[in-house]
């Protein structure tokens, strides 16, 4: 006989595997703080490699006032104004990285209790059917 | 056409890299300069932004496509209705991305002997996108279209997703017409205003097939046990809004029908207030 529960249990367990699944579980071997150390590195670097290409973009959109500038201002004075900017704009995007990613573990983290409960669930169902069967 | 083909059974990101790449080699055949100007373009998005939301970068190719085909407004308000606020940014990039490419194609249109003089200059290309007013208020409009759709149909009101697409076509017609007033940016009025009537069109196309029978989250899921081979297709129940519920009359007499009138209403507004 087909246990109407149990399929509907089945079918959510399913569903959660076949949809975000494999990322919860991925999310779910990590701590908190390594996650989000983790994908801050990655946050840093990204936002690095944006920085260059942007700042490349503007040497090559003025490169002409660029060099004179270099000729004529103090370099050291212009590093400074360079790695400023470099500072902000990392620090920027890894606070708003920081606040997408704690969101992202705690949702994770929420699906897998429910995922886990629902295995447990399940298991229960099954062991009581074993034993009616033993039962009878 | 081997990239069409590719592109139908590889995961969606594909589609989005395989245009990206496809964008880059048009352009290049254009100008050195102008490739690089949109080669950076599409690496900061990618680094900055879709890195964190894969899902979102559909949204980036229908958008330029919806362009083309006159229908933005369309995308936007779907976006609004089936995304989340933060979908508003990849609206946001796509219109960057459709306008960058615009300018582009409209540099190999105009004239020949100017796309090589032109195109050498990276200040032209670069003034070019950026200096768009255009392309600005289209991203204000946009963007701020996605977040008053998304808003509005979050609401606990009667017809909520309806309201929300026809605020949202207004508001996005009305910010363009702001944009064109103040800016000059040569919006056409009839191609706008049909934009956002076709759009609307579209959105309630979406709203039927999500919202009445949501077959957009319809699941097939196989499993086994000991027992059996389970082929279950799962279709979500239709989230029906507090406000739908209705007091129904029991008991009423003649007499008194004025009265029962007067407590179903009280029943009414407690019921709300404890909403």
């Amino acid at each position: 006989m087909l246990n109407e529960q149990r399929v509907i249990l089945m079918s959510r367990l399913a569903m959660h595997e076949k949809k975000e699944g494999k990322e919860n579980k991925s999310i779910g071997t990590y701590f908190r703080s390594d996650y989000i150390s983790l994908r801050l590195i990655g946050a840093v670097i990204a936002a690095t490699l944006s920085f260059m290409l942007l700042f490349g973009l503007y040497i090559l959109y003025d490169s002409e006032a660029f060099i004179d500038g270099l000729y004529r201002s103090d370099i050291t004075a212009l590093i400074w104004t360079i790695v400023k900017y470099f500072v902000i704009f990392v620090v920027g995007y890894s606070l708003i990285s920081y606040i997408f990613f704690a969101i992202r573990y705690r949702k994770a983290r929420n699906r897998l209790k429910v995922y886990f409960n629902n295995l447990r669930r399940l298991q229960i169902l099954y062991q009581r059917e074993r034993k009616e069967k033993k039962q009878q | 056409m081997i990239l069409a083909l590719l592109c139908s059974f590889l995961p969606m990101n594909f589609i989005v890299i395989a245009a990206a790449i496809l964008c880059l080699l048009h352009v290049y055949a254009l100008s050195l300069e102008a490739a690089a100007v949109i080669g950076i373009l599409f690496a900061v998005l990618f680094l900055l932004y879709f890195r964190y939301s894969p899902k979102d970068t559909l949204v980036v190719v229908l958008l330029p496509i919806a362009f083309v085909c006159k229908i933005p407004c369309s995308v936007t308000l779907a976006v609004g209705l089936l995304g989340t606020p933060v979908s508003a940014i990849s609206v946001a990039c796509g219109v960057i991305v459709y306008y960058a490419l615009h300018f582009v194609s409209t540099l190999s249109k105009s004239n020949g002997v100017e796309i090589s003089e032109m195109a050498t200059k990276f200040k032209s290309v670069v003034d070019g996108i950026i200096g768009n007013k255009g392309m600005m208020v289209a991203v204000i409009a946009f963007a701020a279209t996605v977040l008053v759709v998304y808003l509005i149909r979050r609401m606990n009101i009667n017809h909520a997703w309806t309201i929300a697409m026809i605020i949202g076509a207004l508001l996005n017609v009305l910010i363009l017409f702001v944009g064109d007033l103040v800016l000059t940016t040569q919006v056409p009025v009839m191609g706008t205003i049909l934009g956002a009537l076709l759009g609307f069109v579209v959105a309630m196309v979406i709203k039927f097939f999500v919202f009445n029978l949501d077959y957009a989250r319809t699941e097939k899921v196989q499993f086994e046990d000991d027992e059996y081979y389970y082929f279950v297709k799962a279709v979500p129940k239709v989230n029906l809004s507090t406000s739908d519920k209705k007091v129904k009359k029991v008991k009423s007499s003649q007499g008194t029908g004025e009265k029962e009138a007067g407590r179903e209403k009280v029943v009414r507004k407690e019921l709300s207030a404890r909403r």
